[in-house]
Order: structure tokens, then sequence, then C-alpha cells
């Protein structure tokens, strides 16, 4: 618990660090590049902790104590006195493109960040599963053309298959396409054969990336989970109805279980009806009736006991590191940042509209979370969070709110179509409805995050 | 001035407590009703001088609180959040700096109305989850009268560094900390005796800490439209307390969040 609590604070203070120092860093090297002059670069609010003064404009450099943000501070006219001879360099007096770009920088520097992150990560490698098939389907196009359960798929069409979803993909890709599928797999005896998919039989509405294996008739390999319990929420169906740790799930209403997924689909098909478990315990037989309670998945109601099994660790046999060159990695890195802010867009859209569960909002303790998670894993797995982060980032304050650099950028943007300085007044009342957004998000945040841990 | 407040305040307590726990809940609504009501015709009093317009005005808030009723208590507490968020800006993001709001004499009357018919009505909801025993109710004024009492005797005691100079001098940063710890241990003390499941006593002192934050802003809130309006007190009713408004401030920004808790931990419906 409390190394837990530690890796958590080390996380987000690292992540929110260094994210932070990316932004400000965008807004800071821009202005001073346009000429403006920065008056403070500080990490953090509040009080600061370190404060170094360096250039000729003496800048002061400033660690604060707040973890919460940061800030760059630029002479400007409305916070206050500006002698004659340095008005030149004063924000508020810079043209509105200046302005924009200035504002713009931070948001971008985050992009940038995650697109180097990304790249960095897809060049030294993610881990994955090896693609070997699993299972092949009888009478299924996989079948006809002779794979067989145990071949490592190599190529598809050419293209180098490293690991499980990376076949799925391009299967997917050329199914869609409607080409014939040459696939290039290496067999359990260590034969090189290259086989022919044919899909002419395939309506292209029947696919989707989830009922690929079906239609296809390929399984990929996949750890067989026994459902032994090794985790039981007190207050959960599971918990009430008496199920332990160290349960073997045997059969469900009468049916024999030889699977965790097996189990799971059934908890899942069965919200709110009483299901007879049969479960063996220190060698000796049981019989429990557990009602799985409905929880909302999207439209539709799921069922859920409240407990789960240990995942083995994967056979190191089965393990693959995936790695690209630069440009393949680059091209990837890119495409990435682009569905990630294209999706989070999509989400506060969503979101908005009440289309989205306003429960999904996470806040700091979650994001410490997962940083701690992510940090002990390794430093790529840290990477890959800093880059999922960073876009967030750089999305939220796009977004315009008075107060966030969107919010900037929309008055300069105003001030531009007017043809002349927004009024106080109606700066006022914007900066008061963007906070008001902030403050009623950060406050969903916080209660979002303590009730998911409370569970 | 101080053994003048106690007194007071131990009075008007004990008072008011054996009435929430007695009453029934229609007459705890017009008890709670009467003291809106007291606050409405202060509120109105720093809207605009005048007791034709203050009458009018507690009239009106009379009507809408009735009308509350007709509404889902969702989409009233919903509201008050919306606007205790608006107002936590207020007071730590802008604190001393004059707010638009306070320009328009038509949104004052709805900030009056949006303080304080929320309040009432969740207040009320609490009342009657359990007509016989409202612990939840009285575990809110605790966490409030708690937050609010140890601010008092921590700022006399640590007070040093202000917390907003321009809009409330007296209170300090030691006050505020040690309310916030009042209140958590408060909301702790609550869950636990109240047994609310999913909460647990961390859970309790948590809820405490953010029902402390916004006593805070409701309080600064009141201060800061007292400001604008040029007055101290609100009104003279209780001895050593000012005027209703000062006393229940804190309570009517922190209702809402608790009651909103509550419905969630399924506690209200």
């Amino acid at each position: 618990m409390l190394t837990e609590i530690g890796y958590s604070v080390l996380g987000y203070v690292l992540a929110i660090g260094v994210l932070i120092a990316v932004h400000e860093f965008g807004h800071y090297i821009v202005a001073r590049g346009l000429g403006v002059k920065v008056l403070r670069f500080s990490i953090g609010f509040g009080k600061p902790l370190i404060l170094r003064r360096a250039g000729r404009d003496a800048t002061e450099y400033v660690l604060a104590a707040v973890p919460l943000g940061g800030y760059v501070k630029m002479l400007d006219e409305n916070e206050g006195e500006v002698p004659a001879a340095e008005r030149h360099r004063a924000f508020n007096r810079q043209p509105i493109w200046k302005r924009i770009a200035i504002v713009l920088a931070g948001p971008g520097f985050n992009f940038l960040f995650a697109i180097l992150a990304y790249w960095v990560v897809f060049m030294t490698g993610i881990p994955g599963l090896k693609p070997i098939i699993g299972k092949v389907a009888a009478h299924s196009p996989a079948q006809a053309a002779g794979l067989r359960a145990g071949d490592l798929i190599t190529r598809i069409n050419g293209r180098r298959v490293q690991s499980l979803g990376q076949d799925r993909l391009y299967l997917f890709q050329e199914a869609l396409e409607h080409a014939p599928v040459r696939m290039q797999v290496l067999t359990k005896e260590g034969v090189k054969r290259t086989v022919t998919l044919n899909l002419d039989g395939v309506h292209a509405r029947a696919l989707s990336k989830g009922h690929l294996s079906s239609v296809l008739g390929i399984y990929g390999w996949e750890p067989k989970l026994i459902p032994r319990i090794s985790e039981v929420m007190a207050h959960d169906p599971a918990g009430k109805a008496g199920l332990k740790v160290g349960d073997l799930v045997t059969g469900i209403n009468g049916q024999p279980m030889k699977d965790w997924a097996q189990v799971a689909h059934v908890i899942r098909r069965h919200p709110g009806e009483a299901l007879r478990f049969s479960v063996r315990r220190h060698g000796q037989k049981r019989q429990l009736i557990i009602t799985p309670k409905a929880v909302k998945v999207g439209t539709r109601n799921v069922g859920q006991i409240g407990a789960g099994i240990r995942v083995p660790t994967l056979p190191p046999g089965m393990r693959v590191m995936v790695r690209f060159g630069p440009v393949t990695a680059l091209r990837a890195a890119l495409t990435d940042t682009w569905l990630m802010s294209r999706l989070t867009v999509e989400m506060l859209g969503k979101m908005v509209l009440l289309q989205v569960s306003p429960k999904s909002i996470s806040g700091p303790i979650t994001i410490a979370r997962y940083a701690g998670y992510s940090v002990q894993v390794g430093f790529s797995s840290f990477l890959m969070f800093l880059g999922v982060i960073s876009v967030s980032l750089g999305v939220l304050n796009l977004m315009p709110v008075p107060v966030l650099d969107g919010g900037h950028v929309f008055f300069y943007l105003l001030e531009w179509v007017k043809g002349g300085p927004i009024s106080e007044q109606a700066i006022g009342w914007g900066q008061r409805v963007g906070v008001t957004l902030l403050v009623g998000l950060m406050m969903l945040a916080f209660y979002n995050d303590i009730t998911r841990i409370l569970g | 001035m101080l053994k003048e407040r106690l007194l007071t305040a131990l009075v008007a307590g004990s008072l008011l407590l054996a009435g929430l726990i007695f009453l029934n809940s229609l007459d705890v609504a017009i008890l709670l009703g009467a003291v809106t009501l007291l606050a409405a015709f202060e509120w109105s009093s720093l809207v605009h001088p005048g007791m034709a317009v203050g009458l009018a005005y507690t009239a009106l808030t009379a009507i809408v609180g009735v009308a509350s009723l007709a509404v889902p208590l969702v989409v009233v507490v919903a509201a008050a959040l919306v606007w205790w968020a608006w107002a936590a800006g207020e007071v730590f993001v802008f604190r001393d700096r004059a707010s638009p709001l306070w320009q328009l004499t038509a949104l004052k009357w709805l900030v009056g109305l949006l303080v304080l018919v929320p309040a009432w009505r969740g207040c009320l909801a609490l009342k009657m989850q359990d007509p016989s025993h409202p612990g939840f109710l009285i575990w809110l004024l605790a966490m409030v009268w708690a937050a609010d009492s140890v601010a008092y005797f921590a700022g006399r005691a640590f007070g040093r560094r202000k917390l907003a100079p321009l809009v409330s001098p007296g209170k300090t940063m030691e006050g505020a900390l040690g309310g916030v710890a009042g209140a958590a241990v408060a909301g702790g003390a609550g869950a636990w005796w109240l047994g609310v499941l999913p909460l647990g006593i961390g859970g309790g002192a948590l809820l405490g800490v953010a029902i402390a934050m916004l006593s805070i802003v409701g309080d600064l809130l009141e201060s800061k439209a007292k400001r604008s309006a040029l007055v101290k007190d609100s009104g003279r009713w209780l001895p050593g307390h000012g005027g209703v408004l000062d006393r229940i401030d804190a309570l009517t920004a922190a209702a809402p969040l608790f009651v909103w808790t509550m419905r969630d931990l399924g506690v209200l419906r």
C-alpha cells in the first residue's frame, strides 16, 4: 500500500512535472523567439522553492510548491507598469498573430512531445503476443487454406507481422479490400509455408475487427485461464454468496466450465439472474447461488459478481518485442497521436452532449495511480503513458474556454473580427464562465477519483 | 462578545436540534423555511434597500421554494452545484477582484434564490429520508458547525496569515485549516456512527474536508456580497452572530454537495 502510494506520488510528480515543463517551454521559447520579454518561467504554482535568474532579461526560472500546473509570465501592461523603453517588448503590444503563436505553442509542444514519446517507444519496442495460431475452426476459410494450430504467422501479403493484433489489423484491411490474402507461416516443425486465404465468400458487412476471428476461422493463441478465484469483493454478489479465494469454478447451471473466459461470458450474459455455481473447495464439491449484479456498459446491462482470477504471466516463448525502423515508427507515432487527439475531442463532445457518463472523467488521483503502475512496469510504458497524458493536456488546453490557451486564442480572434480590443467586462465574464467550468470539472474529477477508490 | 456568542449558539443550536429531531417533516419544512425566508429578507437588503422590496423578495423566495418541491431533487441540487462552482472561482481564483456579477441587479436576485432554495430543499430531503432519526441531516450540520467553530478557535489561537484580506479580513489561513480538520473529524465520526457502508471512516473524513472547503466558499461569498453592498452584518437577529444569513451561509454551500453525495451513495432517492 505505502510503496504503491510512493510510486504513485513519484510517477505523478515526474509525469506532471515533465508535461508542464514541456507545455510552458513551448510558450517560453516562442515568446522569446518573437521578441517578447519573459519575466518568469515557473513549473508549479504558489511559493517558489527554487529561483534562479539568468539571461540578459534576468528571467526568473522557478520551481514552485503546488504541482498542479505552471505559467510563463511575460511583460504585459495589463499586469503592471511597463517603462516606455520596453513597451515594444510587452505581450499586449504584439500583433494578434504573434500572440496567437505564443499561446498555441504550449499545446503544440504537448503534441510534439507525444509524437516524440511514441516514436521512441515504437523504435525501442512494445511488448506483444507472438502471432501464433491457437485454433482453426472447422469449415472456415482458414481450414480450407490449410492453416493449422501452432503456425506462426510471419507475413501477410508481404507485410511483416510481429505480434497478434497486427495480424488482425492487416487481415482486416485486406478483407475490406477483398484482396486474396497470401499468408506466410512457420509451422511447428519449422517449415516455411505460404497459403492463400480465399475471402470471396465473406461479406464486407459481416466484418468488424471483433468478429474477424470467427469469420476467417483463425483464433490467436491465448493463455488458458484456469477459473480458480484469487480475488473476491466482500460487498459484491460473489462475496455475499460465500465464494472464497481458492475456489475452483467447475460449472454453472450444470454446464461444465474449463476456462475463465467461459465463466466470465456466462456471468456477463445473465445480469440479475440467479446462477448455480459448482465449485471445488479443498477437494470438496459445493454449490453456490450467485446473482450477478447488473452493470451498465454502454447501452447494455452486463452481469458482474465481483470476483476475479490471477492472470498467469506469459511463457517467455510467447512474448515478443515489436520494433519498427525510424521512418515507420515516426509514421506510426504521427498516426497514433492524431487518432488519440481525435478520440479525446470526440469523448469531450460526447460528454458535453451527455452521451458519455461524466463518471468516466478521471482526476489527479487516477492519473497518479496509473503513473505509479507505469513507472513500475518500465521506461517505455511510462513514456507511452506520458504521451497519452500529453495529448489530453494539449487537447484540453485548446478548448475555447476562457483562461485556457484556447480561450485566449478565441478572444484574439474576436478582437481580430471586431477590429479592436475586447472590453474588460466581457473578458471578466468569459473568465468567470471558464473558471466555473474548470472548477466544476475538477470537482467532478476528484469526486470520481475518490468514489473509485472507495469502490 | 465571546460569551454572548457561545451562549446564543448553545441555546439556538439545541433548540434547532430538538426541533429537527422531534418535529415531523412538515413542521421541519416550515421551521427551516422560516429561517430561509429571514435569510432571503436579509439578502434582499444587500441587493436593494427597502421594506417593500424585501417583503416582495421574501414572498418570491417562498413561492420558488414551494415550486422547487415539484422539481426532481437532482435538478435542484445540480443547479446549486453549478452555482457553487462559480462561487468557488469567485472566492478562490478572483479573490478580491470585484465580480461583474454584482453589477447586474437581476443576477443578484437570482443568486439569492440559488443560495437559499436548494439548501432548504436538500435539508428537507435529508429529514424526510428518515423523519424519526434524521441522522444524515444532523451529520451535515455537525460537519458545518465543526468547521465553523474549530476555525474560529484555531484562528484565534494560531491565526497569522490572512485568508482573504479584502473580502473577509477576520479569516486566517490557520483558522481555515483548523476548520477543515474539525470537519474531517466530524465527517469520520458521522460516517462511523451512521454506518455509511461504502464510505467508511476515511471516506467520511474526506467528505468532511470537502464540506469544510465549501463552507469557506459559502462564507467568503456572502462576505463578498456584503462588501459589494457595503454592510458588515447581514442583519441583527441573533446576538453576537450578526444576521441569519451570516449563520447559514456555510450551510447553504455545503448542503448541495452533501445531498448529491448521499444520493450517489443510495441513501437518498
